[in-house]
């Protein structure tokens, strides 16, 4: 038996190992640098359809600050807005509560890992203040321009954007490794692997994919470092190295990183299927063997990034063609959560608007990588805004659509409240619409050759029929941006003013509901639940309720009396 | 039974390190034809690593996780290594600027 | 192994917990810790070998690297590994006091062999021998460096359980000598791959 003791501020908030306060670091974290992403793109947005014109909060946006600007926004919005939002948060809260166990298996460590990521941060952002300016090399970094600073005259600043990805990569991995062992070594009597609730696998999946692929991503960052900083030649032809092979080792890295940032959201859409559909998962095993493939498969498709670098032109076939495979599984998935919703009984709230709007956009970016994938067509569209436009179908949804959905459909259980509604509706449709305005045209300017990375378009006299696309792009951006103010609003207004909740407003199975609003230091009572069934007993013939919990037994007594 | 309450051969397995990392070195100053030299000092690394990794590491008691842990990064390195040698290795770019 | 967990100085009991007997969870973050660090070294020794199947005359430049000090530096590494298994031994047996000294041990030949890669890229320096000199030599010092850097994070880690060992004050770090002991060896792993691919592929050896 055990009482629960009394926390200062300090340890309370700032320096806790409580897996929950942790989760809430990262996601204020990524709700920060969302903030800063977000201010780039409309500077991004405003800078190609006004050319050379004042931004607003800002002024001109001369192409070299353009270019430092695409760079930032690529790599915030990636690894310190995706990575925070869609898996450190949400494996942080949820991993410990849907398994039944009182908190992470290295409660020091995920601290550890917060605060690496917080310096992470902090070193990009002092990166936009040094002489030379910030790092301007396009997020992926791309050899020989980054490895020297002769050509862009930035040196601290692309020093400062390497180690700041290198602590993130490493405060990941080792975050990796604290969900693994937790689920592995934690879990509740009865918990077995069966009946862990597929977001959980899914988290799993994403941060297997991460810590195996980010190495050879590390070795080229040392040896990058080494050429900015040492003057040495492994990615400069001019000294014996060879550009391509850092293109080789960051994709290589860069392909399982977007299924990193995928696999989360498919865990939460399958999960608030089922619980907003009153159904079970449909194909749980085929779900989860095509995840298996395509995990499998996402390790040697890399290269489809290079078709047009001027790589031995044998490679190009065969990645053309392990591309156009890993189209099935996640197919297969896509079938299954179509299945998931048929005939169900589907309520509208706005987690499930979001997983449904998830379905919607991600469909476009996932057929729209078809055309990339055929290296013939690549010929042509790579460089332009349809690639531009393909990404952002994909990493949007899976980001903001995905941690949206995370974060409507467990703010109850983390603040005890529930967020508004109306607002949140309002939000969604706004989004959505918002959304498929500025990107969709971005697909027909691209067709049409706009190529990316270029900060004046007006420069180039056979752009000039997309103005007005550009333009419509633009304003819709900013209606845009502007949108997520009712959702920050909603998320800091309804902590304290909010609808207070009931223990589980959803009628879910999963363990996490039955724990308090928000759950105490050490998660459950002085017994833990003891699993009896599975999570998608949903809407059972011959059940009086059309939800069965996990535990039925656990009686939810405070944690000291 | 774990790796710390098996009984200890640590001596025999150090011995037989240290011999072969002498003979290792000592084949390097062979001059076999060919490819035969690389061949032969990595496979004596290639035991010198086996036996470091199932005695002292102890994976010859772990399970299957432990062991798909350590062979699929080792997959990744040979799909890494292989799949670039084409662009990386053979690709006639003779550019000595 | 008692039947309780602390989170956070709070006692609850594990009984209810479901987790595989054998492999415990510290055991099992090392070995995943190990996996990740297996594609850091894949990534970087990955590269090394496909610019030298290209750069046959790296042959040359390997010649000039000292085969006596690397052959003694592995010996070294090879007897701190030894006696780090026998300090994890001596804690399960229960004599603290014992693994300290063998930890001591362990810490000496690990310092040795840095003081000898010392000696190393000081003879290099002066013979003109930089990262920048060229790109065989940009490997050897970041493969060596990187690999120099795992030592040291060992050594201190091994340093502050010897600091506890000593006074027979391990308590809870008992678990940690023997999972050290296995970051220990992987970082031994890593040097026996390292060393014949940096020195023993010299001039008439490998094509």
């Amino acid at each position: 038996m055990s009482q629960e003791h009394h926390q200062g501020f300090f340890t309370k908030y700032i320096f806790s190992t409580d897996h929950k306060m942790v989760a809430k670091q990262f996601l204020l974290l990524a709700l920060s640098m969302a903030v800063i992403g977000g201010f780039y793109a409309f500077l991004i947005r405003w800078e190609l359809a006004y050319p050379n014109q004042p931004a607003p909060f800002f002024g001109v946006v001369t192409p070299d600050k353009y270019n430092a600007i695409i760079t930032l926004h690529g790599t915030i919005m990636l690894f310190f807005v995706g990575m925070p939002l869609l898996n450190a948060f949400p494996s942080n809260f949820l991993v410990p509560l849907m398994i039944g166990a009182r908190d992470m298996a290295f409660p020091r460590l995920n601290m550890a890992s917060f605060w690496m990521t917080l310096l992470a941060a902090g070193l990009l952002v002092s990166s936009f203040f040094v002489p030379g300016g910030p790092v301007a090399g396009g997020w992926t970094g791309y050899a020989p321009l980054s490895a020297s600073s002769e050509y862009t005259g930035v040196k601290m600043g692309m020093v400062l954007w390497i180690i700041s990805l290198a602590l993130v990569f490493i405060a990941s991995s080792l975050g990796g490794i604290n969900y693994l062992v937790t689920v592995v070594t934690m879990r509740a009597k009865g918990m077995t692997y069966s009946r862990v609730p597929i977001t959980v696998w899914f988290l799993l999946a994403a941060a297997l994919t991460f810590f195996l692929a980010v190495g050879p991503v590390l070795a080229g960052a040392f040896m990058l470092l080494m050429d900015n900083v040492f003057g040495t030649g492994f990615f400069l032809p001019g000294k014996g190295g060879e550009p391509l092979l850092w293109q080789h080792l960051f994709w290589f890295f860069g392909h399982p990183e977007v299924y990193v940032l995928f696999f989360p959201t498919l865990g939460f859409c399958l999960d608030i299927f089922a619980v907003f559909c009153r159904k079970p998962i449909f194909g749980q095993k085929l779900i989860i063997g095509s995840t298996v493939v395509a995990i499998a498969l996402s390790f040697v498709v890399w290269a489809h990034h290079m078709f047009q670098t001027g790589m031995n032109p044998t490679l190009v076939t065969p990645f053309a063609i392990t591309t156009i495979l890993i189209s099935v599984p996640f197919a297969i998935i896509y079938v299954c959560m179509f299945l998931t919703i048929r005939n169900g009984s589907i309520s509208l709230e706005p987690p499930m608007l979001w997983a449904l709007g998830f379905l919607a956009t991600f469909l476009v970016g996932g057929l729209t990588g078809i055309f990339l994938g055929a290296a013939g067509a690549d010929i042509y569209l790579h460089g332009t805004y349809f690639v531009v436009a393909h990404f952002h179908y994909t990493m949007f949804p899976s980001v903001f659509f995905g941690g949206y959905a995370a974060v409507n459909y467990w703010y109850p259980k983390m603040f005890g409240r529930m967020l508004n509604r109306m607002a949140a509706t309002i939000h969604f449709v706004l989004t959505f619409i918002f959304f498929n305005c500025v990107f969709w045209p971005l697909f027909i300017v691209g067709m049409g050759g706009m190529v990316r990375r270029i900060a004046d378009p007006s420069f180039y006299p056979q752009y000039s029929p997309f103005v007005h696309l550009n333009i419509f792009a633009t304003i819709s951006a900013m209606c845009l941006i502007a949108t997520q103010t009712i959702f920050l609003w909603n998320f800091f207004y309804s902590m304290k003013n909010g609808k207070v909740a009931e223990l589980n407003p959803y009628h879910a199975n999963t363990l996490e509901w039955l724990a308090q609003s928000p759950p105490p230091h050490g998660n459950w009572g002085p017994k833990l639940p003891v699993v009896t069934s599975g999570p998608y007993e949903y809407s059972k013939p011959g059940e009086t309720e059309d939800w069965h919990t996990q535990a039925p037994s656990y009686k939810g007594e405070a944690i000291h009396g | 039974m774990n790796i710390t309450t098996s009984k200890s051969n640590h001596e025999l397995v150090y011995i037989a390190l240290v011999i072969l990392a002498l003979v290792t070195v000592g084949a390097s100053f062979l001059h076999l034809a060919g490819n035969e030299n690389v061949y032969l000092i990595f496979g004596l690394a290639t035991i010198q690593c086996l036996l470091v990794a199932f005695q002292y590491m102890g994976l010859k008691l772990e399970g299957v996780m432990v062991y798909g842990l350590v062979i699929v990064p080792l997959i990744l390195f040979a799909i890494l290594v292989f799949l670039c040698i084409p662009d990386i290795s053979h690709y006639p770019l003779n550019l000595k600027l | 192994m008692d039947n309780t967990t602390t989170v956070d100085h709070v006692e609850y009991e594990v009984e209810d917990y479901t987790g595989p007997a054998g492999t415990t969870a510290g055991r099992l973050g090392v070995w995943i810790l190990i996996s990740s660090e297996i594609t850091i070294f894949a990534g970087l020794l990955g590269s090394y070998i496909l610019f030298r199947i290209f750069h046959p005359e790296w042959s040359e430049e390997s010649a000039h690297l000292n085969i006596v000090l690397g052959t003694i530096n592995t010996i070294l590494l090879l007897s701190s590994n030894f006696f780090m298994m026998k300090a994890a031994s001596a804690v399960e047996q229960g004599n603290q006091k014992k693994s300290a000294k063998l930890m001591l041990l362990t810490i000496a030949l690990g310092l040795a062999f840095l003081v000898v890669k010392g000696f190393e890229y000081a003879a290099e320096f002066s013979h003109g021998e930089f990262p920048s000199t060229s790109t065989f030599w940009s490997f050897y010092f970041l493969l060596t460096g990187l690999h120099g850097t795992h030592i040291l994070g060992g050594l201190i880690a091994i340093g502050i359980l010897w600091a506890h060992a000593k006074n027979d004050n391990l308590g809870e770090l008992k678990g940690r000598v023997a999972l050290t002991g296995l970051y220990w060896s992987f970082v031994e792993v890593v040097w026996i791959f390292l060393f014949p691919l940096l020195y023993l592929l010299r001039e008439g050896v490998a094509k």
